[in-house]
């Protein structure tokens, strides 16, 4: 199998059992894990944005009331249900995202011609990124022409698998480490279907 | 420096008028959402009337059976002697309630009566 | 059915391979801009302002659908990608946004295009993501609660599509790259044309 490949293939395996999650405490836990090993193998986590997208998401499920009521704040109410549904959503939402992170981590490529083409436009972003200058005042959309042309022509359209001649091959230790990961978040969606913690 | 041409202000007006639309629908309706709400004790519980469930509220002698079911609600079964919260039918309109003495549980409908549907409930002489 | 159109565009691509160049260019800026965007500091992380649909507008008026379709795709998955959401729901509520803004977008062009400039279709393109935006998150995420946020997203959405449109207009204006990339195109598209002209002409000389 190849390199880029795996953590598609582990992520994948891992996403039933993040989703099929009765429990909301083993939930918070699965996507803390996640968002842990998607910062070791590289990707960033932003705290604020990830607090946001918490607190609107259970925010706005707490305006449809559902349950005992916690407590009040002037004439709204905070209820147990529709807080344990906001979580739920929320951390679905979180957690998925990181699957997300950690699946792309490995850097992967797409099999056939539309890989080629992802391949393509990965390369000119990265010349974007990169070749294009803080433009003068008047000349912005001169300065754009700039690199757009300097792509047409630095980028012949020759096939891009010539530079595919390295693919790497997956090693038994890595296997076994995305394995491991899976493994955890299957040990917690069973150890969920007991019933053994509360808020399930 | 750039042109606007005719179906551009015709797109823009349209957008307008849909957002105006938007804003006004949705601020200055009043919440017409009527609340379930189940007192027992100091503890009590709010629910929708949109989704139909079943609840069971816990009170001193044991758990009283709550249903929603269309917008209405009523006491399917308490554990009180008498069960006369059970006769007491349904409730669906903000005013409303019904009550279980022995149990402690207290069920009344919350909201806002919108003035335009208000009806006579009842003609004492 | 979307990815079988995609294949059997590129498969059928061999004399076209410098428009799917095209296609890589304004796709990776799409990526860029994407990025531009995901920096500048908001609110609300859901409150996007669409600075990756440039490409695709000023797509319009070069591509043909299946060739904007393919824009929009390599757009989407791009941006999934990068982002790293391409598995979670953030996905699936941007790429319904973009697809539905082409097609939207594509159809007030083909329809309008004489009548509007490009504010126009790009209001036109940003209404309707931010619609099916609110319309998958209310029905994925967070229930009809989700359209108290509706008018200042749809308004927000509204204004800075009108300076997406404004932009587009100048740069199609002003800019070497694309009229060279739309004369070339113009030029692919109409060579029957040219023959069966000059025999019109000759015809009519002869006529004479």
């Amino acid at each position: 199998m190849q390199k880029s490949n795996l953590r598609i293939i582990a992520g994948l395996f891992m996403i039933p059992a993040f989703l099929l999650q009765k429990n909301l405490i083993l939930m918070a836990a699965q996507v803390i894990f996640i968002m842990v090993v998607a910062v070791i193998k590289g990707k960033k986590v932003k705290p604020v944005p990830v607090l946001v997208v918490l607190i609107s998401v259970v925010l706005m499920n707490l305006l449809q009331v559902n349950g005992k009521v916690l407590f009040t704040i002037g004439s709204f109410s905070v209820t147990l249900g529709a807080l344990k549904i906001g979580l739920d959503k929320a951390l679905t939402l979180i957690g998925m995202l990181y699957v997300s992170q950690y699946m792309v981590s490995g850097k992967p490529k797409l099999p056939g011609r539309f890989g080629q083409l992802l391949s393509k436009q990965f390369l000119f972003f990265e010349h974007i990124v990169t070749s294009w200058k803080r433009p003068e005042k008047g000349k912005f959309i001169e300065s754009l022409d700039t690199v757009l042309e300097e792509m047409e022509h630095i980028y012949p359209d020759t096939d891009l698998s010539n530079g595919e001649t390295n693919i790497l091959y997956v090693k038994k230790l890595e296997v076994v480490t995305e394995s491991f990961f899976v493994l955890c978040m299957w040990v917690s969606f069973m150890v969920g279907l007991l019933d053994i913690f509360p808020w399930g | 420096m750039t042109k606007i041409k005719s179906a551009d202000v015709f797109i823009i007006i349209i957008s307008v008028l849909l957002i105006i639309f938007l804003f006004i629908r949705t601020y200055s309706h009043p919440q017409d959402s009527s609340e379930l709400l189940v007192r027992v004790d100091d503890e009590s519980w709010r629910f929708t009337l949109e989704d139909d469930r079943i609840l069971h509220i816990p009170g001193p002698l044991g758990e009283t059976e709550i249903h929603i079911q269309d917008g209405e609600i009523f006491v399917e079964d308490s554990p009180c002697i008498s069960k006369i919260c059970v006769a007491a039918g349904k409730i669906k309109r903000p005013g409303q309630w019904i009550v279980c003495l022995p149990n402690h549980i207290f069920i009344s409908i919350e909201g806002t009566v919108d003035s335009g549907n208000g009806e006579v409930d009842d003609i004492v002489f | 059915m979307i990815l079988e159109t995609v294949r059997s565009m590129i498969l059928s691509s061999e004399k076209t391979q410098s428009v799917i160049t095209h296609i890589a260019i304004l796709a990776a800026f799409s990526l860029f801009l994407s990025t531009v965007e995901y920096m500048i500091p908001k609110p609300f992380p859901f409150m996007r302002i669409g600075l990756a649909n440039l490409p695709v507008i000023i797509g319009l008026s070069i591509f043909t659908l299946p060739e904007l379709l393919l824009l929009t795709v390599l757009k989407i998955v791009g941006q999934g990608l990068i982002n790293g959401t391409i598995f979670s729901y953030i996905f699936l509520f941007s790429a319904g946004g973009s697809l539905a803004s082409m097609v939207m977008m594509y159809s007030v062009y083909k329809l309008m295009g004489r009548f509007t400039s490009f504010i126009g279709i790009s209001i036109a393109g940003a209404m309707t993501s931010n619609a099916i935006q609110l319309l998958l998150a209310q029905f994925i995420l967070f229930g009809s609660s989700i359209w108290i946020i509706a008018p200042p997203f749809l308004l927000m959405g509204f204004i800075t599509s009108i300076f997406l449109g404004i932009f587009a207009n100048v740069f199609t204006r002003k800019s070497r790259w694309y009229a060279d990339l739309s004369t070339r195109k113009k030029a692919q598209d109409t060579p029957l044309r040219k023959t069966s002209g000059t025999e019109g002409g000759r015809n009519s000389h002869a006529e004479k």
